[in-house]
C-alpha cells in the first residue's frame, strides 16, 4: 500500500531551536488541513544528533538511511551528501526548511533528477514584522539610546518622522522585496539594487550594483539583504560603508558574510555611521569575545528575525504540500533553487 | 459659549514666548512662522505676532532673570493670545489685561496645576494632535518591539550572550490603551496598520473613528489578562498619580509588554521593576519619567527587559513646530470668528 503513497520524510536535528523541528503534531495539524489528499500522503520524521554529519550517530544514519530508501521527497537542513542516488533512489526532490542553501555548496552531489526548493517566502509574515521594525528603530535611533541606556546617559536625541525618507535595499528578491513592501507602507522612497530583477512594486527604482556608490550617497538607510554567494561575499567592505552619509542607518538581514563586521564595528566607533542593526553574523553564534557586542550605536539581535516560533514549521510544511499539489497537476515546482547561483 | 466677542477692525496681538535655550524641536522661530503663515494667509489679515524670546526656558525650575522678567512683562500686557509652555503665573493675572487665550505648546499640562491662576475669561488650549504622525510610528515600532522580545535582547546584548530566542508575529494581538484621546488614538491606528486589535479604555467616549469600542476604567482589571500590549496614554492628573501598579501588572499574561508615552507619574516603577524581574510580563518601553532626567542613580537603567528612550518618542523634530502652529492657526481663526477653540482644558479636571 505505501508504495501508492507519496512519501516525504522529514529529518529533523536535535540541537534545532524547536522552532525548526518538524512534529507529529504539524503533521496531523497539515493533514486537517489538507484532508483531499492526506490519504495519499506518508510522513516520517527522522532525528539526527546535529547538523554536522560528522557527529551523527551510527543509530542516526541507520534511522536516516532507511527511511531514505522509500522517501520521494526529503524536508530538511543538513544530510549525508555522499551517494545521495543510491541511498534514496525514489527521491524526486529535497525541500531545505532554511532560504539559504550555502550550507550545502558546491552541488556536485545532486543526482541527476533531483530538484533543491528552498524555504524562501515562508518567512515572510515574520521577517515583515521583523523589517519594519528595524526600519522604525534606525529612524527612531534606538540603537543610539540603548547605547546610552547601557552607559545610564540620559540623551535626548530627537528625530522626525520616517516618511519620505530613502531606503537601499542591497538585494530585491523575497527577503529584500518585503523590505522594500514594508518601507513603501512607512512611506519611503525605496532604492533597489539587483542584478537580475529589473521591477519591483515597491521600489520606485532598481539599479545595478555598479550605480552603487551614487545610490547610497543620499541614502537614509540601508538594508542588506541578499544571498551570499561569490559575488556578494565581503561586499560592503570599509570602503563601500563609507559612501554612505554620517547620518545613515544600516541593517543587516540576510547573511553575515556579506558585510565586513570589523569595518562596521570601526564606523560606528568613529561616528562616521549613525547606527546600525544585525541579525546575522559571520560567524553564528556571534563569540562571546567579539567587539561587536560593545560597539555603540549598535543593536545584536541573534537571527531570530525571520522565523516564527508557532509558525515557521506549519508555513514550511504548507509549501512542501503546495509543491506536492503542484507536482501531482503537472505544474512546475515552488521555489526551485539555481545550482549555478546557489539560491 | 463663544470664547469672546469677534473685534472686528482690530487685529490680535500674539505673542510667541520662546527661549534662547530651547531645544530644537520646541523652537518657535520667525522662520516657522512665516512658514505657518504661508499656510494659513487669511491670519495675517486678523493677527500680528511678535516673539519674545527670554535667555532661558522658564520651566520647573523658574530661571529668567530680570531682563527676561522685563520682557515678558511688557509683552503680556500687550497681548490677546499667549503661546508658550511655562511663564510666571501671577504676571498673567496682574499684567495679562487683554488676555483672551494662552496656548501650551504640550500635551500634558501638569505643569500648571493647579490651575487657580487662570483668570476667568482666559481659554487655555494644548497641543494635543501635533504629536499624531511621530506617535503613529513611535507606537508601532513599540509594538513590534515588545512581540519581538527586543528589550530582552538588548539586556542579552548588555551580558554578551547569544539568546536566540524564537517568537510569533504580533498581527492577531491585542493592544489595551488606557487613555482614548489624541495620543490614545494614534497609538489604535498603529495597532490596527499592523493587524493589532486596539481596545480603548477611558472615562469619555472620544468621537473618532479609530475606535470599536471605549470601555469605562472600572473594566480595566477584566480586560488586563486578554492584553499583549497595554499602552500607557493618559494624562496626569491626582487621580491617575501611579494609576497603573503591582495589582495591574498582576493580571497580565506573561508574554505581554508595557509601553508609557503619556508621563512618568501614571506608572508605578517599583511594580514594574518587580515585574520585569521576575518575569511576570516580557518586557516594557518607557518614553516618559518621573523625574525627567532619568536621574543616574535610577534603578530603572539597569532593570532587565526595559527599553529606554528619553522623552523622545512623539516629538518631531522637523514638524512639531509647524504642527503646532497649524493648531495655533486654526485656533486664532476661531477666536477672531467667536467660535469654540479646540484643545480646551477643562481647568475642573486639569486635562
Amino acid at each position: 500500500m505505501n508504495e501508492e503513497k507519496i512519501h516525504i520524510h522529514i529529518e529533523n536535528s536535535r540541537i534545532s531551536h524547536p522552532v525548526f523541528v518538524g512534529t507529529e503534531e504539524h503533521v496531523k495539524a497539515l493533514f486537517e488541513r489538507n484532508p483531499d489528499i492526506a490519504g495519499k500522503l506518508r510522513v516520517t520524521i527522522g532525528s539526527s544528533a546535529y547538523d554536522e554529519i560528522d557527529r551523527w550517530t551510527k543509530s542516526d544514519f541507520e534511522e536516516y538511511y532507511h527511511c531514505m530508501e522509500t522517501a520521494d521527497v526529503l524536508v530538511g537542513y543538513s544530510f549525508p551528501t555522499a551517494d545521495v542516488a543510491k541511498y534514496a533512489p525514489a527521491l524526486r526532490w529535497i525541500h531545505f526548511i532554511s532560504s539559504g542553501v550555502e550550507h550545502m555548496a558546491p552541488f556536485g552531489w545532486v543526482p541527476e533528477g533531483v530538484t533543491l526548493v528552498n524555504n524562501r517566502g515562508v518567512h515572510l509574515p515574520k521577517s515583515g514584522e521583523s523589517f519594519a521594525m528595524f526600519l522604525g528603530m534606525l529612524n527612531a535611533q534606538i540603537p543610539r539610546l540603548v547605547t546610552a541606556q547601557r552607559e545610564g546617559r540620559w540623551d535626548r536625541a530627537f528625530t522626525s518622522v520616517i516618511a519620505g525618507k530613502k531606503l537601499v535595499v542591497f538585494g530585491v528578491g523575497n527577503q529584500g522585496g518585503e523590505v522594500a513592501k514594508q518601507a513603501k507602507r512607512m512611506g519611503l522612497r525605496v532604492v533597489g539594487i539587483d542584478p537580475y530583477v529589473t521591477e519591483h512594486q515597491c521600489c520606485d527604482e532598481i539599479h545595478t550594483a555598479d550605480r552603487m556608490k551614487e545610490d547610497l550617497r543620499d541614502a537614509d538607510f540601508l538594508a542588506i539583504a541578499a544571498p551570499v554567494t561569490e559575488e556578494t561575499k565581503g561586499i560592503f567592505s570599509e570602503e563601500v560603508l563609507s559612501w554612505l552619509p554620517g547620518h545613515a542607518g544600516l541593517m543587516n538581514i540576510s547573511r553575515g558574510a556579506l558585510l565586513d563586521q570589523n569595518a562596521l564595528d570601526r564606523k560606528l566607533r568613529a561616528g562616521e555611521l549613525s547606527c546600525a542593526v544585525l541579525d546575522v553574523f559571520d560567524p553564528e553564534p556571534l563569540p562571546p569575545d567579539s567587539p561587536l557586542w560593545t560597539t555603540p550605536n549598535l543593536i545584536i539581535t541573534p537571527h531570530v528575525s525571520s522565523d516564527d516560533l508557532v509558525n515557521y514549521m506549519p508555513l514550511t510544511l504548507d509549501l512542501t504540500i503546495e509543491n506536492i499539489r503542484n507536482e501531482m497537476a503537472g505544474r512546475p515546482l515552488k521555489n526551485v533553487v539555481d545550482i549555478a547561483r546557489a539560491f | 459659549m463663544p470664547d469672546l466677542p469677534a473685534k472686528r477692525g482690530k487685529k490680535l496681538n500674539v505673542m510667541i514666548l520662546t527661549a534662547k535655550d530651547s531645544l530644537k524641536v520646541f523652537r518657535m522661530t520667525e522662520e516657522r512662522l512665516e512658514a505657518a503663515l504661508e499656510r494659513y494667509p487669511q491670519v495675517r489679515e486678523i493677527a500680528e505676532f511678535f516673539i519674545v524670546r527670554t535667555t532661558t526656558s522658564y520651566e520647573n525650575d523658574p530661571s529668567w532673570n530680570d531682563a527676561d522678567r522685563e520682557i515678558f512683562a511688557r509683552g503680556i500686557e500687550d497681548a490677546d493670545a499667549l503661546i508658550g509652555y511655562m511663564f510666571p503665573f501671577e504676571m498673567i493675572a496682574a499684567r495679562g489685561r487683554r488676555l483672551k487665550w494662552i496656548h501650551i505648546i504640550g500635551a500634558g499640562v501638569e505643569h500648571l496645576h493647579p490651575l487657580d491662576w487662570l483668570p476667568e475669561g482666559v481659554a487655555l488650549t494644548n497641543n494635543r494632535g501635533a504629536h499624531a504622525p511621530k506617535t503613529y510610528e513611535y507606537a508601532m515600532m513599540a509594538m513590534l518591539m515588545l512581540g519581538n522580545h527586543m528589550p530582552r535582547l538588548a539586556t542579552a546584548q548588555r551580558e554578551r550572550r547569544w539568546d536566540a530566542h524564537f517568537v510569533s508575529i504580533v498581527k492577531g494581538g491585542t493592544a489595551l490603551i488606557i487613555g482614548a484621546g489624541k495620543q490614545g488614538s494614534a497609538v489604535a491606528k498603529a495597532a490596527r496598520a499592523l493587524g493589532v486589535t486596539p481596545v480603548g479604555v477611558d472615562p469619555l467616549a472620544w468621537a473618532d473613528g479609530v475606535w470599536d469600542d471605549i470601555v469605562r476604567p472600572e473594566r480595566l482589571r477584566e480586560l488586563l489578562p486578554a492584553a499583549d500590549y497595554v499602552f500607557l496614554t493618559l494624562p496626569a492628573t491626582a487621580e491617575t498619580t501611579k494609576f497603573f501598579g503591582r495589582a495591574e501588572f498582576g493580571l497580565m499574561k506573561e508574554s505581554a509588554g508595557l509601553v508609557n508615552i503619556s508621563r512618568g507619574r501614571v506608572l508605578d516603577t517599583d511594580a514594574l521593576i518587580e515585574a520585569l524581574d521576575s518575569g511576570k510580563i516580557s518586557g516594557a518601553v518607557l518614553d516618559v519619567f518621573d523625574p525627567e532626567p532619568l536621574p543616574p542613580d535610577s534603578p530603572l537603567w539597569t532593570a532587565p527587559n526595559l527599553t529606554i528612550t528619553p522623552h523622545m518618542g512623539c516629538d518631531d523634530e522637523e514638524n512639531y513646530i509647524h504642527r503646532t502652529f497649524d493648531i495655533v492657526m486654526d485656533n486664532l481663526l476661531r477666536l477672531n470668528d467667536g467660535v469654540e477653540l479646540q484643545n480646551k482644558i477643562d481647568p475642573a479636571k486639569g486635562y
